[in-house]
């Protein structure tokens, strides 16, 4: 197992880059393998196996979010 | 989603958990995708349906750990009205003399680098999408800065021979004409222009590739306004003023 990381990144984007963003991380999700980079900070994940997601979607007048989560746990070798 | 997953459901709320393939999350998550890009994502259950319209301004955060056995990843989407334009704002002066008010005299503050204008210059924004182009020039613009834009690297060349620019801040996928040749074009005929390039989540470059090309800072899309002005101001600081 590589060493602990952490990414984190919080950006501005219109809808259709929000999609391109998901768009990406579905593709990396999808070969099991999604590399995130910002700037000097990059860290690469392995989702596999059985994936617990969870999505909340809550919204007020004119305000929301759309929260989603996956979690997973790499087998013992 | 399918019915049998949603754990809660209301109107305004939906909430939804279980255990997926990374295939089914993918999927999930590229439907997500294609409702931002209409401009509605809807969530479904026991026959009703909640409907999310996020509109401009949507703030993207993410979280990724790996942590020994464990992974996690977290996306939140996240989007607010936007606030009422200054302009509907009217103020008029009135006549007459003001009770109870005393006028203050303002404290002499001592100058410091914070309280000194930041240096504006002329930016050469080369991005072929129009959006990001446009948004960029209006936030540059807003900050005091003479800008233009082109729609693709060989344009935005022609205009670089012909003008004086402090930056170049241009896109790296373009056809023609890439964000890398751009960067080489540029420190070729101006070794001492600062050139930002834009880059895409994904598009990974070492600081010998960034070195090699003439690039030497890189902005991520998508953007964050305070980012990219610290970019600018950055790219400036290493510019020599003309």
């Amino acid at each position: 197992m590589s060493a602990d990381q952490a990414f984190e990144f919080e950006g501005v984007a219109t809808p259709s880059e929000a999609a391109d963003t998901l768009a990406r991380i579905a593709e990396g999700i999808r070969a099991r393998s999604l590399s995130l980079t910002a700037g000097d900070e990059e860290i690469t994940i392995f989702p596999d196996g059985h994936l617990m997601v969870q999505i909340g979607a809550k919204r007020t007048k004119a305000n929301g979010t759309i929260d989603i989560g996956v979690a997973w746990r790499h087998p013992r070798v | 989603m399918g019915d049998d997953d949603a754990t809660a459901i209301g109107r305004t709320r939906f909430e939804f958990a279980r255990i997926a393939s990374p295939d089914e999350v993918a999927e999930c998550l590229t439907s997500v995708a294609h409702g931002l890009k209409r401009g509605e994502v809807s969530f479904t259950s026991g026959g009703l349906a909640v409907r999310f319209a996020p509109t401009a301004g949507i703030v993207v955060e993410l979280k990724a750990t790996e942590k020994g056995e464990q992974g996690r990843l977290r996306v939140r989407i996240g989007w607010k009205a936007r606030k009422k334009d200054v302009t509907a704002l009217r103020i008029s002066a009135r006549s007459g003399v003001a009770r109870g008010v005393r006028s203050r005299r303002a404290p002499i503050l001592p100058s410091s680098p914070a309280t000194q204008a930041t240096r504006t210059g002329t930016i050469l924004v080369i991005e072929g999408d129009e959006h990001p182009r446009r948004m960029l020039l209006d936030t540059l613009a807003a900050a005091g800065h003479a800008v233009l834009g082109s729609a693709s690297g060989l344009e935005g060349l022609a205009q670089f021979r012909q003008g004086a620019f402090d930056v170049v801040v241009t896109a790296l996928s373009m056809s023609e004409c890439s964000g890398v040749d751009v960067a080489r074009a540029v420190k070729k005929l101006s070794p001492a222009t600062p050139v930002v390039l834009i880059a895409d989540w994904g598009d990974v470059m070492t600081p010998e590739q960034m070195r090699d090309s003439g690039i030497d800072l890189v902005l991520v899309k998508p953007f964050k306004w305070g980012r990219v002005l610290s970019v600018l101001a950055d790219a400036l600081a290493l510019s020599q003023p003309r």
